[in-house]
């Protein structure tokens, strides 16, 4: 029972399943949110997960890997994320319904436009420090720093883990050469985070929290934040193990775990596998499809949804800051595109010019 | 902070939080400080000082202390009585003293003048040099000068006087005071014993209020920061490295702050961590070899130094029950993170590798285990498939195939490679077929690139043993070897084997223990030494007669690198050797179910075989070869054989005409436990071991946390890793399988665990020439077995004697019942036990001492033991080929001598037989030979008494061995030298060690001699502990010198001349006495009775004695003057009994008794000067 209850686990962990479930759990989240919103379905959820959590560290690897001394602060974060994602939901549905009423919003009936400095916010955050220094002490105290092997240039430790903030750049390395998933990609999430004030002009929801009149928003930060940043964290640091092979919560880390890794060039899917003929030798002409394929992705796309189903969008937001916000996605897009083909036709390289140390 | 009633939180709940908040704050600050305050080695640090109290409580208290407390009341009393009668002499003292302060007065005063004059003398001498310079006339104020210089000499007296006044005045007073300061000293000395214990617990634990106020403050809770009493305690090894991004980080070492009594005597007993670090001698202290401050800990047990509690450092348990106590008390678990684990104790030896490798051999005796695994290294030759790049030998460690097909059939080799223990379970050939992953059921292959039928290991190996023996049969030559020139007589042929030497490293040992534990005949018994060569039970069943005779006719002609040597054997000797082995039943007994017979194999197997080996060939043309080249299955097989050989490695071992140069298989080991555990292959053997003994998940994971696990498994089944894998024929493991023991895979393990990276400087590994050619000649003196047949080292007997001392001394048992040999030393207890059930209880035994004891006797003496529940015996080293000559001289009929007559000699006396017929005992033999003249007899030996039957064999000698060989003895004595001559100088003087330190520091404080030197020095040298020999010898040695003790000098390990044959010292004599040769000749071969008839035994230039019996014979004197070293023939001239006790040699020049006066009249000491003068210018003493 145990056993057979763990390999479900761990199979349902496995990074596709993990991924495409975050994705329905997700939409699952959004559409019966008033459901979620409950505090008897968060606290419910609670008890599930530390029941769960109890069963598991029975587990000696489960045990090993939540318990280790850098990692306990990710356990934290999963259940802070899960709480406070789970508040702000909560708090736009009574909103949203409240508004649907036609009464005034939650931050109303705290009647205040202003607070005082002193006490309300110096005091409080004093008080915040204190007891942060005082759980900081403890914690020290009690455990351990997570000190590993000396280090040595010619033996790096496996696996060699990205800081745990870091580890969804880390995860991305999987499905991009290092200069998208480590420059390009991260410089297009700071310019983009940058961007947001001059994309997103839309006032509402200021000073309170609502679904209804932010739906594109909010559903675009739990996806990018939640699921990307979040939920990659957990991947990287449970479920990533030596050689960056993946193992269920409940796996025993073997080094001498084999994955089969035999993926293929879009190039090689066109000219050898539909056309049934050899590579061509040119490698402009080798990836073509590729080239246009990306092409159409850049170039095409954004016109085509403007002209159709985004026409409200262009309206409201013009050419220009459209077409930004429109390459912005389109780069955020092509993260899981990229997962979802390796996924599903193990596709290396849409373009792949190693010649010129062009991969895409 | 008033509530405003404005705010957005209320003011009061706020308050509560801050208040809540600062006590938490509080509480864990105060947690920290109490949690720093009180970390583990802290607490082993106030546990050890409550220790030492406890114990410095308990010397004061102990009777020793109460006796020197009642000595120092009564000295105190007799001070106060010499005080007493000191105040009766007031007066006069106070006299002496004024008059002492006037004299002194006068003095100062006397100086100073001089000193003036002086001075004025000076300038006035260097103004008038100048004057009579310028003036150009020397005469100038000459009477000046004079009167200055004599005013100078008249101030000198004074102050003389003055002086001698002052010191006149001082020793008057001394002796007035002369019983106080007598009184004082004594009582000063009486508690210098106990004084030290009151210091040490006076800073312990002192008694004062403010210092103890103090020392609670300094170790306080939050301010034990600044000076604190515990403290880490740091070593900082000079020059010893960490390897760490190619840069070398200092070691440092912290495990004193837990350990604290590690290199302090007197906590041998204590628990952990408080115990004394075992053989200080050896290890920590100062005067040790590898004292704290320069090596620190890690470097010899790993781990990590630079830990501060259990986990960190890690530890590691020695067995399983101490990992689960561990476990359960401490959480202890492997520390994941550090690489080179603590080694644990039974391989911590392993560490001696890095620095002894080039004297591994000298550091036998302190370092067993990895000794042996270096040693079982060498002997399985693992090196030869394992490269270990310092390995100093090279040598195939299997017999050469260049001619096999002369030694044995094809039927043997096969049934041989097969199971090469089903005929010989003790041999060093391991087994390489029909192993575990090529078990009968296990598939191998399919036939035909996996379409065809499954193959199965046996049908596997045994196409695999078929090609190999083919292949080293077609490169074997093939020329037939000569007849046996004479006919063998087996009779004469046993006797023959069993005296010229064979049964000194083969034995013919039963197979099974049981029989073994039956056996009766001493050839069949399994020695230390007679395991050197293989057992030689049914090897004619193996090999043919004319190969064995020309083997032990000539070994090195068959195999150049063998280590059997030629024993110099007449083709008679060596035919009869032949036929009693061909005719004797015991070489023809072959273990139960052994039969040497063809492997049958078959043909679609061998096919296979070849599409695996030769798969970078095209396919097509493969197929095609079966039809064509290969269609005979001989050229198939002795293809697929080379394949075979250079993929199982036969080739590493055995030299292959054709394969001299090909790469050996195995991994390279010479940094093998450097590389780290993940690097390893465990396979599945660790889930397989888990499920077998039950262990833990946890378990499980741990063994592949020591490479050491992995390394015993692999040596006790080599192809383990191999389970429950899924490989190829190309890819299984091919270790092969040595059955060795549990023992042996510690030794080897323990030896493997050792070679990691250089960490030590490469200054500090490097020993002295004189040290790496003693470990030389020990390797060779090892290599050759020269054990089998002498014996090098003495037994050893530790005992009680009647007055309760210890002794342990060099010694042998002597005969105490009549008709039975003595109690055999190297199986002391097997014999007490015997005696006990066949005869009755052991009362007592005799030992004779063959080295002087102090406070028993000299050598040869004998000493009664009584008390046998505290004897131990330590074997002596070698020899006991001894006991199979003298058994045979002794309960044969008649032997055979070597003038061909058979005479019987059981009633000969064992010490005759065993010093006559026996080889010889080569304890001193450094001390004993002439350097030169040992090389050139170990390179050609000649015989030396013609009568003894055993040879010493013709040895092919590597470069430099025969060299060490005899640097080695040399060294041995020399280094011996000191201890002999402390025991001898205690014995002269009839003095315990402890008596001998008080005589010396009395002479010191004589001024007699320079140095002082402690009873524990003195038992030190006489133990041989080199650190007290270097330290100490030159005081003792001065002592000698200052009671006239003399005796011969030590031995130079180089080339010595002897001064007695220089050509001026021989002229000199014959100047004093031209007849001075003919003389001492007419002493010597005087067979009238006025001399001691030395031709009676001894050989005199080829003229054979005349006494006709060999029991007799005695080597030719003309050896002497180029064989022995005069000091040696010193003593030898002197007490013969003394050197070699039990020898027939009597003592004919006794020094309590002139003899021999008619032919030349002299004292004894004399007339041994001019026979030791004759017999070492023998050549040119005697013309013929």
């Amino acid at each position: 029972m145990n056993d057979a209850l763990k390999a479900a686990v761990d199979w349902i962990f496995e990074p596709t399943r993990y991924f495409l479930g975050s994705v329905l759990l997700l939409a699952a989240v959004f559409t019966f949110r008033r459901f979620v919103s409950r505090p008897a379905v968060v606290v419910a959820f609670f008890a599930l997960s530390t029941a769960f959590f109890v069963w598991a560290l029975g587990d000696p690897d489960f045990k090993k890997i939540v318990t280790k001394g850098d990692n306990i602060p990710i356990v934290i974060l999963l259940a802070s994320v899960v709480y406070f994602s789970w508040l702000s939901l909560r708090q736009a549905v009574i909103n949203d319904e409240r508004r649907k009423k036609g009464e005034l919003g939650l931050e109303h009936e705290l009647g205040k436009q202003k607070v005082f400095t002193w006490p309300d916010l110096v005091y409080t955050e004093f008080i915040c420090i204190i007891l942060f220094t005082a759980l900081l002490t403890v914690w020290s105290i009690v455990v351990e720093a997570p000190l590993e092997e000396p280090a040595a240039l010619a033996r790096t430790p496996n696996p060699s883990k990205a800081p745990w903030y870091f580890l969804g750049l880390q995860e991305m390395l999987v499905y991009f050469d290092p200069w998208i998933a480590g420059v390009v990609l991260p410089g297009f999430i700071i310019v983009g985070l940058c961007a947001i004030p001059y994309l997103d002009t839309n006032p509402k929801g200021n000073g309170y929290y609502t679904f209804e009149e932010r739906k594109f928003a909010w559903i675009f930060f739990w996806v990018g934040f939640v699921l990307f940043w979040v939920l990659f964290v957990i991947l990287g640091t449970f479920l990533r193990g030596p050689n960056w092979s993946f193992f269920g919560p409940f796996e025993y880390w073997d080094v001498h775990k084999l994955e089969p890794l035999v993926n293929v060039d879009l190039s090689t899917y066109v000219w050898v596998y539909w056309l049934k003929g050899n590579l061509p030798a040119n490698p402009l002409v080798r990836e073509a499809p590729g080239i246009l394929a990306l092409i159409f992705f850049f170039v095409a796309i954004p016109p085509l949804l403007g002209k159709t189903v985004l026409k409200g969008m262009v309206q409201s937001m013009g050419m220009v800051r459209y077409n930004v916000f429109m390459h912005l996605m389109l780069w955020f897009a092509l993260l899981p595109l990229k997962m979802l083909l390796r996924w599903t036709v193990n596709l290396k390289y849409i373009v792949g010019i190693p010649e010129w140390f062009f991969n895409v | 902070m008033a509530d405003r009633g404005d705010t957005h939180y209320r003011v009061g709940s706020l308050n509560q939080w801050f208040a809540l908040g600062s006590l938490l704050l509080l509480v864990s600050a105060f947690w920290m400080v109490i949690d720093d305050w009180n970390r583990p080695w802290k607490g082993y640090q106030r546990e050890f000082k409550a220790m030492e109290v406890a114990r410095a409580e308990a010397q004061l208290a102990a009777p020793a202390a109460e006796a020197v407390r009642s000595d120092e009341a009564r000295l105190g009393a007799e001070l106060e009585r010499a005080r007493q009668d000191l105040v009766a002499k007031k007066t006069v003292l106070e006299e002496a003293e004024k008059e002492l302060r006037d004299k002194k007065g006068n003095a100062f005063k006397a100086t100073e003048a001089e000193k003036k004059v002086k001075q004025v003398l000076n300038w006035e001498r260097f103004q008038i040099e100048e004057e009579r310079l310028h003036a150009g006339d020397q005469t100038l104020k000459a009477e000046e000068l004079k009167h200055i210089e004599t005013t100078l000499f008249a101030r000198a007296g004074e102050k003389q006087e003055a002086d001698a006044a002052v010191a006149a005045q001082e020793r008057r007073i001394a002796e007035l005071k002369a019983d106080v300061t007598r009184a004082e000293t004594a009582l000063k000395n009486a508690g210098k014993s106990i004084e030290l214990v009151r210091k040490k617990l006076d800073t312990l634990a002192p008694a004062d209020a403010p210092t103890k106020i103090a020392n609670v403050l300094r170790d306080f809770p939050g301010l034990d920061f600044i000076g604190p009493s515990l403290k880490v305690e740091k070593v900082l090894p000079p020059k010893l490295t960490f390897e760490l991004n190619f840069t070398q980080k200092q070691r440092i070492d912290m495990c004193q702050t837990c350990h604290v009594a590690m290199d302090r005597e007197g906590y041998e007993e204590a628990e952990h961590p408080f115990q004394t670090h075992p053989r200080l001698d050896l290890f920590l202290t100062a005067k040790s070899p590898h004292p704290l401050s320069e090596f620190g800990c890690t470097i010899c047990h790993r781990g990590n130094g630079e830990a501060l509690d259990f986990q960190r450092t890690d530890h590691r348990p020695s067995d399983a029950a101490e990992a689960a106590d561990w476990h359960d008390e401490r959480h202890w678990h492997k520390q994941h993170y550090w690489d080179y684990p603590m080694l644990p104790e039974k391989y911590v030896e392993a560490s001696c590798v890095q620095c002894h490798k080039s004297s591994m051999d000298l550091i036998a005796a302190e370092a067993p285990r990895v000794f042996e695994g270096f040693a079982l290294f060498e002997r399985y030759g693992c090196y030869a498939c394992h490269k270990v790049d310092w390995f100093p030998t090279q040598r195939r460690p299997g017999p050469s195939l260049a001619r096999v097909g002369q030694k044995t059939s094809q039927e043997f080799i096969e049934s041989w490679i097969a199971h090469p223990k089903a005929f010989r379970p003790t041999t060093w050939m391991p087994q390489i077929f029909h192993l575990e992953n090529y078990a009968p059921e296990v598939t191998v292959a399919h036939s035909q690139y996996g379409t065809g039928r499954e193959m199965k290991g046996d049908e596997w190996s045994d196409a695999a043993i078929a090609a190999v023996s083919a292949f080293v049969r077609s490169r074997a030559s093939a020329e037939p070897l000569p007849e046996i020139p004479v006919t063998g007589d087996a009779v004469r042929g046993r006797e023959v084997f069993r005296l010229v030497g064979c049964l000194a490293c083969h034995n013919t040992a039963p197979y099974g223990a049981e029989e073994r534990e039956a056996e009766t005949d001493p050839a069949g018994k399994l020695r230390a030494t007679n395991q050197h060569g293989p057992n030689l039970r049914g090897v004619a069943s193996k090999v043919r007669p004319e190969w064995l005779y020309a083997w032990i006719k000539d070994p090195a002609a068959y195999w150049s690198e063998t280590r059997m040597p030629n024993l110099r054997l007449s083709d008679q000797d060596a035919a009869d050797i032949v036929a009693y082995v061909f005719e004797d039943e015991l070489f023809r007994d072959v273990p139960a179910g052994w039969s040497a017979d063809k492997v049958s194999y078959q043909r679609d197997v061998l096919e296979e075989q070849a599409r695996w080996f030769f798969n970078r060939e095209l396919r097509s043309e493969l197929e095609r070869r079966f039809q064509g080249e290969w269609k005979d299955d001989q050229a198939l097989l002795e293809a697929l054989g080379e394949k075979w050989v250079l993929g199982q490695g036969c080739h590493s071992c055995h030299s292959i005409p054709g394969l001299e140069d090909a790469q050996p298989i195995g991994t390279e080991l010479t940094t093998w436990a450097s590389k780290t555990v993940d690097k390893l292959d465990f396979g599945f053997m660790h889930e397989i071991l888990g499920e077998e003994q039950g262990w833990s998940h946890h378990q499980v994971l741990e063994f592949k946390e020591y490479r050491e696990n992995f390394l015993e498994q692999k040596l006790r089944a080599p192809r383990s890793y191999d389970r429950r894998k899924i490989k190829n024929p190309s890819e299984r493991l091919k270790m092969p399988w040595f059955n060795f023991t549990e023992h042996e895979i510690e030794a080897l393990t323990c030896f493997v665990a050792g070679l990691v990276n250089d960490e030590v400087q490469r200054a500090r590994m490097l020993p002295s020439s004189e040290e790496l050619a003693m470990d030389t000649g020990k390797r060779v003196i090892r290599q050759k077995n020269c054990a089998g047949c002498h014996q090098i080292e003495p037994g050893q007997v530790e005992f009680t004697d009647e007055d309760g001392a210890r002794h342990a001394v060099h010694g042998q048992f002597l005969v105490f019942d009549e008709d039975v040999l003595p109690p055999p030393m190297d199986r002391f207890a097997d014999y007490v036990a015997k005696y006990e059930a066949d005869v009755g209880e052991l009362e007592e035994v005799i030992l004779r001492l063959l080295e002087p004891e102090p406070g028993l006797g000299n050598v040869g003496d004998t000493v009664v033991i009584e008390d046998l529940g505290g004897l131990r015996v330590t074997p002596p080293h070698g020899g006991e080929f001894v006991d199979l000559v003298t058994d045979h001289y002794l309960y044969s009929d008649d032997v055979e001598d070597v003038d061909g007559e058979r005479r019987p000699y059981s009633e000969e006396v064992y010490e005759k037989v065993r010093w006559t017929f026996a080889p010889p005992v080569l304890w001193d033999e450094g001390g004993k030979l002439q350097r030169d003249w040992f090389y050139q007899f170990l390179l050609d030996p000649a015989p030396l008494r013609e009568q003894i039957r055993v040879r010493m064999p013709t040895f092919s000698w590597g470069a430099g061995e025969a060299g060490a060989v005899a640097d080695y003895f040399a060294s041995r004595s020399n280094r011996e030298w000191p201890a002999r001559y402390a025991r001898r100088l205690l014995l002269a003087e009839q003095k315990t060690p402890a008596e001998l330190a008080q005589e010396i520091e009395r002479l010191v404080g004589a001024k007699t001699l320079a140095k002082r030197l402690p009873a524990a020095s003195i038992q030190g040298i006489v133990d041989g502990k080199p650190v007290e020999t270097a330290t100490g010898l030159e005081a003792l040695l001065a002592y000698g010198r200052h009671v006239g003790f003399a005796m011969a000098g030590r031995v130079d390990p180089r080339y010595e001349a002897v001064g007695e044959r220089l050509p001026s010292l021989v002229d000199a004599v014959l100047r004093a006495d031209p007849d001075y040769f003919q003389k001492v000749h007419a002493l010597v071969t005087d067979t009238t009775g006025k001399g001691p008839n030395c031709v009676q035994c001894h050989f005199l230039r080829d003229a054979p004695p005349t006494q006709s019996t060999p029991v007799a014979w005695a080597p030719d004197l003309d050896h002497a003057r180029e064989r022995l070293r005069p000091e040696w023939l010193r003593e030898w001239l002197t007490d013969p009994s003394r050197v070699y006790p039990g020898t027939s040699m009597p003592a004919n020049f006794p020094a309590d008794q002139s003899q021999w006066q008619e032919l030349l009249p002299a004292p004894s000491a004399a007339q041994i000067e001019a026979v030791l003068t004759w017999l070492l210018n023998l050549d040119r003493a005697v013309r013929d």
